[in-house]
């Protein structure tokens, strides 16, 4: 710990911990024993039987929560099955889409197709196009250099090349990008944007991982996105032109090669913020310098270059959109108010863990819905927060398990905490709670109390030094 | 893939340049510490993912979720928790001492009297919340009550204006560790 500011050497000692936990390193904590929350002690037989139960079945959720009570490492987020995670491959639903572009030094054109999972999101993917298939091709060590075309099967979500900055799954190889980045909760399907760039990439969109790639002066890069169907055309950095393309209708995809420039040592990638909302933020990525969109019957634009952080002209700039929208229904406080009940981990008489479980009122069937826990922060700062996310499907009126790590490491939480468990949604079903974000539902609250004779943990800080 | 143990250090490594790259850009010390964790907190959900590569190609990682988490701020109006939540992570207090010294180091002040003349290019209704929060540093309950609004909707008032200052922010911070 050596920062120069005392909140990044707390954030810091939570990271400690968090990597040292799903590294496996944390100790195995005592059995649950007790239990304490809103004056509720007399349901500790019910509580104790209900988390035995799952801590032998729910290891999915458990990991889902980040907090693996059993010691147990959690894996980084990615494929957890059909109903949990980002979901698997459906069936039949890889499609290549009508968009093939040139290669800047020739072969097989660029392709792009979109790949839907069980729960609900888009994986993105580029790639050569042969014979109506995406792949790739047979070098830089690939396929064992055979220079053949290897078509990527139908049920494939390769991974990120170079790193997921978050919505990224590890399977296979190649390229993706989940629509919105985001599996936990808030994240979109079919029609939300995504804008991502690779700079500096070999014939097969791929970096230089551990081995030579080809002379610099062959590589290339690409931006590639779906803006959703508002979207019309994109406009974008050509040498020293201005070139537009239409993007394809209904979902608004586009996809750009270019050389990298000559001399350039950059290597890359990354998610630009795109957006399929006309007039909501700046809407392009590094090579974009213009997106139109069709907004109520007439063509807008949004425009601003992300990476320069320049302005550029916009003739018909696009009217922001109301953060609020008029459809979206609020809730009445209370609605679904449930009761959670609360169970406490203990190890040496060290308070590391709470759980909290409730009845679902709404049931989750993809990635775009979801229940959290969110701990109310100390009333004079920001101190406290943190939480707890379901990141599976689960039924209606079945019981949720989430675990709060150490809630009573806040100062000014010692002996009492506050959590509000919130129904996660979005699109034209999203719910939401009066003062609350859209989307985001309060269906219950609980005071989670330190029992006597046991004390408060913090995280362990550990010095790597 | 990157190695597990790296994570640490690398954190340690960038931490500051981050946040002072987000302070700047909101004006709010608190924010841009939420916004770094958030950060961070997606980095390690994409760490085991990304190849270790440069320092360089590293940091240029980092900065996309960095650029990432601050336009989602500047289009919602509040920090992403996505990945603090999920990972469990709690975010630290800022003690008055800390935050200043946070805002001193991002050159805050100097900032803030070059807005002067932007602000009065908003409209009455952006420039009196940024007004209270950024130039007068008030509390964001503070100012939903002067402005007779919601704590949410202030906020979304201030990041709308700083969206629309996001040019003169980009500006007068263009040497941000060599990331702008």
């Amino acid at each position: 710990m050596n920062q120069r500011f005392r909140a990044l050497d707390e954030l810091e000692a939570e990271f400690v911990r968090v990597t040292a936990h799903q590294r496996g390193e944390e100790g195995r904590p005592g059995l649950v024993r007790r239990f304490a929350g809103a004056g509720r002690t007399g349901r500790l037989a019910a509580v104790l039987s209900g988390v035995v139960l799952l801590l032998v079945t729910s290891t999915i959720a458990l990991a889902a929560t980040g907090v693996i009570l059993t010691g147990s490492s959690v894996p980084p987020t990615g494929l957890l099955g059909p109903y949990a995670g980002a979901g698997l491959p459906l069936r039949g639903q890889s499609k290549l889409l009508p968009l093939q572009v040139a290669d800047p030094y020739g072969g097989l054109p660029w392709g792009m197709r979109v790949v839907q999972t069980t729960r609900g999101l888009v994986c993105v993917q580029i790639g050569r196009v042969q014979n109506g298939k995406l792949g790739e091709l047979g070098i830089d060590g690939a396929y064992h250099d055979d220079g053949r075309f290897h078509p990527v099967g139908p049920g494939v979500l390769p991974a990120y090349a170079g790193g997921a900055s978050e919505g990224g799954v590890t399977s296979e190889r190649g390229n993706c990008v989940l629509a919105d980045g985001d599996v936990t909760g808030n994240g979109e399907a079919w029609g939300s944007a995504v804008a991502a760039e690779f700079t500096g990439v070999s014939e097969n969109a791929a970096f230089a991982p551990n081995r030579k790639l080809g002379p610099l002066q062959h590589l290339r890069n690409i931006a590639y996105g779906i803006l959703g169907p508002h979207a019309v055309s994109v406009s974008y950095r050509e040498g020293g032109a201005i070139r537009t393309e239409q993007v394809v209708a209904g979902v608004g995809a586009y996809l750009i090669v270019q050389r990298t420039a000559p001399g350039s040592t950059q290597q890359g990638h990354g998610e630009a913020p795109g957006t399929d909302t006309p007039g909501e933020g700046p809407g392009t990525s590094g090579v974009l310098t213009i997106i139109s969109y069709e907004h109520n019957g007439k063509i807008c634009e949004n425009g601003y270059n992300a990476a320069t952080g320049h302005h550029v002209k916009i003739e018909h700039p696009c009217p922001a959109p109301n953060p609020y929208p008029q459809s979206l229904r609020v809730t009445p406080p209370g609605s679904f108010d449930r009761h959670p009940s609360i169970a406490l981990k203990v190890s040496h008489r060290r308070v590391i863990a709470a759980e909290v479980s409730f009845s679902a009122p709404f049931p989750v069937t993809s990635a775009a819905e979801g229940y959290s826990l969110e701990l109310k922060p100390c009333p004079s700062g920001r101190e406290g927060g943190g939480g707890a996310v379901l990141d599976r499907n689960v039924a209606q009126g079945a019981t949720v398990h989430l675990v709060l790590a150490y809630p009573f490491a806040a100062r000014c939480q010692r002996r009492s905490v506050s959590v509000e468990v919130i129904y996660d949604s979005s699109g034209p079903d999203a719910k939401r709670s009066y003062g609350r974000t859209p989307g985001e539902l309060l269906i219950g609250s609980a005071t989670i109390r330190l029992p006597r004779g046991d004390r408060a943990a913090a995280p362990a800080l550990r010095r790597h030094r | 893939m990157a190695d597990p143990e790296g994570f640490v250090p690398f954190y340690r490594q960038e931490a500051e340049a981050v946040l002072l790259f987000l302070t700047r850009r909101t004006l709010d010390g608190e924010v841009a510490l939420d916004l770094t964790a958030e950060t961070f907190a997606q980095a390690w959900r994409g760490w085991s993912r990304v190849r270790e590569d440069s320092r360089e190609e590293m940091r240029a990682w980092l900065f996309t979720i960095a650029r990432r988490q601050l336009g989602n701020y500047l289009r919602r109006g509040h920090a992403q928790r996505t990945a603090i939540r999920h990972l469990g992570i709690r975010t630290p207090s800022v003690h008055e001492d800390d935050l200043a010294a946070i805002e001193e180091a991002a050159g805050l002040g100097d900032v803030r009297l070059g807005l002067k003349v932007e602000l009065g290019r908003l409209s009455d209704e952006q420039r009196e919340a940024l007004q209270l929060r950024v130039v007068e540093e008030m509390p964001y309950e503070e100012v939903a009550r002067r402005l007779g609004v919601s704590e949410p909707a202030a906020r979304a008032r201030v990041s709308r204006g700083l969206r629309a200052l996001q040019r003169t922010l980009a500006a007068a911070t263009v040497a941000d560790g060599g990331v702008s």
